[in-house]
């Protein structure tokens, strides 16, 4: 595996996106043609890079349940899907995630988060703190990356796991790799 | 129900919980029938993957008036993806079934129609007469387009049939009928 050195990252802007392109990579390598979202800054270069390729049905979600909900369906009819969101979304998600369990729908997560490193916006911290638990006290298995390097192991396996073992799969992509939100412009 | 899924051909159907899970079980539990037990709010949603999945087969999502309503959201998500091969056919009797036939906001002016146009669906109707089901399931068979109807119908007791309930069980089945038997090993 060849090393991908650490992005230099300016004070408070998010780093450049190596990490996003290891993402875009597996997720082609592992035929998610269904990516949905509610948006996230995080999740911004991904989604555009979801837009732009003509094999995959970008969906923009009202309220993140229904992209368990529609991954759900795109497996029944043989598609692969993936949803991304924030960690605030993930508290939206709880009861629909049952479908998931009770079927054994294989289901893969994509979740930036907040509320835990450096956040100013006191209203992200509670489902910040609390998404692994949250996540966990429904069945989905939690992994999280810190790192950028970490990143392409961490997604690749997690998207194997979902897909290969028929379970729910959340990779947290840490606040500190993202970069904390400011609010200058 | 049984005049919808007359003829039903090779349609893919997702039927919402409650009373819409059981009366698609009444007309003839199939391998194509994705009845849901919980998840509620996701019917339509369901059906959304399932259709896109799917652009070739035709996919109704039959589903209460309580359970849109939960997932009202979703038909602004549906309207936008504009899959011409979705159906979605609400059974409004205006009531909670399951716990008590509580009113929902159907019986208070809420209007799914009304909604589903305002979320951008390309039309809506509302059948409130038997004698317009057969219109209905013509176009759900041969309609290009996305179809919204709201079925108003009448809170009647009628025979308690109900789909399986093993999840599992029922992912599979469909998956096997649909992607054949090569689905297990994916």
């Amino acid at each position: 595996m060849k090393k991908r050195r650490e992005s230099k990252r300016a004070s408070g802007a998010p780093s450049p996106n190596h990490w996003v392109n290891d993402i875009y990579d597996v997720l082609r390598s592992q035929k998610i043609s269904v990516v949905s979202y509610v948006p996230d800054a995080g999740h911004a270069s991904l989604i555009r890079l979801c837009q732009a390729d003509k094999q995959m049905r970008s969906v923009v979600l009202t309220t993140e349940e229904e992209g368990v909900a529609l991954a759900a369906g795109a497996y029944l009819g043989g598609k692969r899907a993936i949803l991304l969101m924030q960690s605030s979304g993930v508290g939206n998600c709880i009861n629909m995630l049952s479908l998931i369990k009770t079927c054994g729908f294989p289901f893969l997560a994509l979740v930036t988060m907040r509320g835990e490193w450096g956040e100013f916006n006191p209203w992200q911290v509670p489902m910040g703190q609390g998404t692994p638990a949250a996540l966990a006290a429904v069945g989905v298995i939690v992994r999280k990356a810190d790192k950028a390097g970490e990143v392409l192991e961490m997604i690749s396996s997690a998207a194997s796991l979902a897909f290969g073992s028929y379970c729910g799969v959340a990779v947290l992509l840490s606040q500190q790799l993202i970069g904390t939100k400011t609010f200058s412009r | 129900m049984k005049s919808i899924l007359r003829d039903r051909g090779d349609l893919l159907v997702v039927a919402g919980l409650g009373a819409s899970a059981w009366d698609v079980a009444a007309a003839g539990d199939h391998p194509l029938d994705f009845p849901l037990w919980g998840a509620m709010g996701g019917a339509a949603m369901v059906g959304l993957g399932l259709a896109l999945a799917q652009p070739s087969r035709k996919v109704l999502v039959i589903t209460g008036d309580g359970e849109m309503l939960m997932g009202m959201g979703s038909l602004a998500t549906v309207a936008t993806q504009r899959a011409r091969n979705l159906r979605i056919v609400i059974l409004d009797n205006e009531r909670y079934g399951e716990t008590g036939q509580q009113l929902t906001h159907t019986a208070s002016g809420t209007d799914l129609a009304a909604v589903a146009l305002g979320c951008g669906f390309p039309h809506a109707r509302a059948l409130r007469q038997k004698s317009e089901i057969e219109q209905l399931r013509s176009d759900i068979h041969g309609l290009d387009d996305l179809i919204f109807a709201v079925v108003k119908v009448a809170v009647t007791d009628d025979p308690l049939v109900l789909p399986p309930r093993d999840g599992a069980f029922l992912k599979n089945r469909m998956r096997a009928a649909l992607l054949g038997p090569k689905a297990a090993f994916e």
